[in-house]
């Protein structure tokens, strides 16, 4: 029974299509209930996120079928999305899944989200009853995506500007806990950041804007407190770290008050961002004192573009975890397999022995007991010595992940897979929106 | 034996220092090293059995000795510490695999003291206090590098794998006062190591260059007391004040 993946995602679908094919939970629901209700002999899992939509199904379905069932819940017609779907089966399906799980598939490389949506996403098939024989498959994605951000460095480094102002005030200054912070502006940037800072453990935020209402309706809302423009040099004074962004076209510390603020303690470590565009402070600053550093938008810029590739970097060692899970998971499935395709064997051969050992002593009942007896335990014997050969040659295939010559024996033996079967229902199938 | 101890710790050396490009041969790093310390730790009792005495009664063997100290601390930093700690290994190996090189040139160099009344007690002393202004040192020199990316905005290596700034700065600052305390008591102990032999071990110049060096040190923490001196300035500091103290060790050599 094959497993496979079909989807779109971010790399080669834009956004306006990536929308219409997307399902909604309430979909995802109808959809399973659907298949449920239908009968239908197939074990599924959506993943629909905003960067990607993808169907895990296990069973019997042909391509066609998953896209006239995705066409049917979604309404998007399969030729629009053609040029970036994607169709993974078997081993690569789910070393598919790993590598998304694991972040390597996102947008920016090991983003953490991603493993709370692949969580979610099989929860929801689980609690509709539809994810049965993928289990397995989603249980190991899930270990991977773990391993991935403990034992490597693929998560670690902030990717945005705001984590990266944080990120670096951390660098210098380790735990922000007990740090100042000083805020100036009070627009988009100006809340991202001291939100950023309240985030990461900082209880002295203020927050100073020329319009104090602003400021002050800002500080509101961060939990900061909000002192007057002119208060603005004794802020810099007392503060740790200074992020400006502001739409001045001016600058706003300028290098006299940067000396005049830093005059008592030039000694001290200050960090001051710029995140203005037209720049709010002036170069010269970062020479006002021993130990003042300036980053403008472009340093914190660089800082990011440098954590990404450091991510990336990281990518080869996340790939060992994925190949290494991938071979536990073959050897997980092909012992499990084999334990119901041996139990099968022997079941068959035990059944095709008792019928004829049944219509042979029917003729022979002129045999006492024991003869009874010992003939029934010489063609016990003789079934287990024919089996022993065949029964090792199993364990060892599968032992292998030798799939071929699995299959072979399935096929010669006229076997089916128990563990392979996904959930049976009981009706016909239901390929479309009830 | 001692061929086979100098193959490993530079082994170890190198690959700790290529650990802060690919943070997992740190492992190999350990392997090394931990191979290195267990044979020059029967070096060591080989010596001592030898000589019926701990091998502390020449400078060359003193070394050896110190060496096997920095080996046990940056071992623990790799295998204790939690993350960016674990880089400091990267500063101590190479710098003890230097000392054990410089050991070995001067295994046979120094005269042989008699150890008895105070002198073990100043030699113990005086091995912690250069074990902790060498660590001292090693934060300043840390410092130094990290805060040099960080000017430059070309964040690299450090940026990612040495502990915060501040962090750095006030661990050197503890290391070196650490390093004062017992350099102040191997002081007095060896004063009176001095007091109770026939023959005083220690030359006037070396005596003189320990109270210079302790006195420097006081002058360190006075400066960032009254005078607030942090970060660069206090780190490189340490590091010229490190310098006293290996000066110290090449007046105990030519005494």
């Amino acid at each position: 029974m094959k497993r496979q993946v079909v989807g779109i995602s971010h790399v080669a679908t834009p956004l306006a299509l990536r929308e219409q094919a997307s399902f909604s939970p309430g979909q995802i629901d109808d959809a399973y209930r659907a298949l449920i209700a239908g009968g239908v002999a197939i074990d599924m899992v959506i993943l629909s996120t905003c960067n990607r939509t993808e169907l895990y199904v296990s069973g019997a379905w042909t391509l066609a079928d998953i896209l006239t069932f995705w066409e049917n819940w979604t309404g998007i017609e399969r030729g629009l999305i053609s040029d970036g779907l994607y169709w993974y089966q078997d081993d690569e399906a789910v070393r598919h899944l790993f590598r998304v799980a694991a972040g390597l598939d996102s947008m920016i490389v090991g983003e953490p989200e991603i493993l709370g949506q692949v969580k979610g996403a099989y929860q929801r098939a689980q609690q509709a009853e539809v994810a049965g024989s993928l289990h397995r498959m989603f249980q190991m994605a899930l270990k991977v995506g773990k391993r991935a951000r403990t034992e490597t460095l693929v998560a670690q480094n902030a990717v945005s500007m705001g984590h990266v102002v944080v990120e670096l005030a951390q660098r210098v200054f380790g735990a922000l806990r007990g740090r100042r912070a000083l805020v100036v502006g009070a627009g988009a940037m100006a809340e991202l950041v001291s939100r950023h800072f309240r985030a990461s453990g900082v209880e002295d935020l203020v927050i100073v804007n020329r319009t104090h209402a602003h400021g002050q309706a800002l500080a509101a809302r961060v939990g900061a407190s909000a002192p007057l423009w002119s208060d603005l040099r004794s802020e810099m004074a007392r503060a740790d770290i200074v992020a400006v962004a502001t739409k001045s076209a001016d600058l706003v510390i300028n290098e006299m008050l940067a000396k005049r603020a830093f005059h008592d303690d030039a000694n001290r470590i200050r960090f001051l961002f710029d995140l203005s565009v037209p720049r709010n402070i002036a170069p010269a600053v970062a020479h006002v004192g021993r130990q003042t550093f300036v980053y403008d938008v472009d340093d914190v810029q660089a800082v990011v573009a440098k954590n990404q590739a450091e991510r990336m970097r990281e990518a080869d060692a996340v790939g060992h975890i994925i190949e290494e899970e991938l071979k536990v998971f073959k050897e997980s499935m092909g012992a499990t397999h084999v334990g119901a395709v041996i139990r099968s064997l022997q079941e068959r051969a035990e059944a095709v022995r008792r019928a004829e050992l049944t219509r042979m002593m029917a003729k022979l009942h002129h045999l006492s007991d024991e003869d009874r007896a010992l003939i029934d335990q010489a063609t016990r014997l003789m079934v287990n010595k024919i089996l022993n050969d065949p029964v090792a040659s199993l364990r060892r295939w599968a032992g292998a992940g030798d799939q071929h010559s699995l299959a072979t024996a399935l096929e010669l033996f006229d076997l089916e897979r128990e563990a392979e079967k996904p959930t049976l229902r009981n009706a016909q199938s239901l390929n479309s929106p009830s | 034996m001692r061929a086979l101890v100098t193959a490993l710790y530079i082994t170890g050396a190198l690959l700790s220092v290529l650990g802060f490009y690919r943070p997992r041969v740190l492992k190999w790093a350990m392997v090394c090293t931990s191979a290195g310390l267990f044979w020059q730790s029967a070096y060591l009792v080989q010596v001592a059995r030898s000589t019926g005495q701990i091998p502390v009664t020449t400078l060359g063997s003193w070394g050896s000795v110190f060496v096997w100290v920095i080996v046990v601390l940056a071992l623990t930093a790799l295998w204790v510490s939690q993350g960016r700690y674990r880089a400091m290994a990267g500063f101590l190996l190479p710098i003890g695999a230097t000392f054990w090189l410089v050991d070995l040139s001067m295994a046979s160099t120094g005269h042989r003291l008699h150890l008895s009344g105070w002198l073990p007690l100043h030699i113990g002393l005086a091995t912690l206090a250069v074990v902790g202004l060498l660590l001292s040192a090693v934060m300043g020199l840390m410092y130094t590098e990290k805060e040099r990316e960080l000017r430059q905005k070309s964040v690299e290596v450090f940026y990612y794998r040495l502990p915060a700034l501040q962090e750095m700065d006030r661990w050197s600052a503890r290391f070196a006062a650490f390093g004062l305390g017992f350099w102040l008591l191997a002081l007095l102990a060896g004063h009176l190591a001095e007091t109770t032999v026939a023959r005083p071990p220690f030359s006037p110049v070396v005596q003189v260059w320990s109270l210079f060096t302790a006195a420097m040190y006081v002058l360190y923490f006075a400066l960032r007391v009254l005078r607030g001196w942090r970060g660069r300035p206090a780190a490189v500091m340490v590091m010229v004040l490190f310098l006293l103290v290996l000066m110290n060790l090449l007046a105990l050599t030519l005494s």
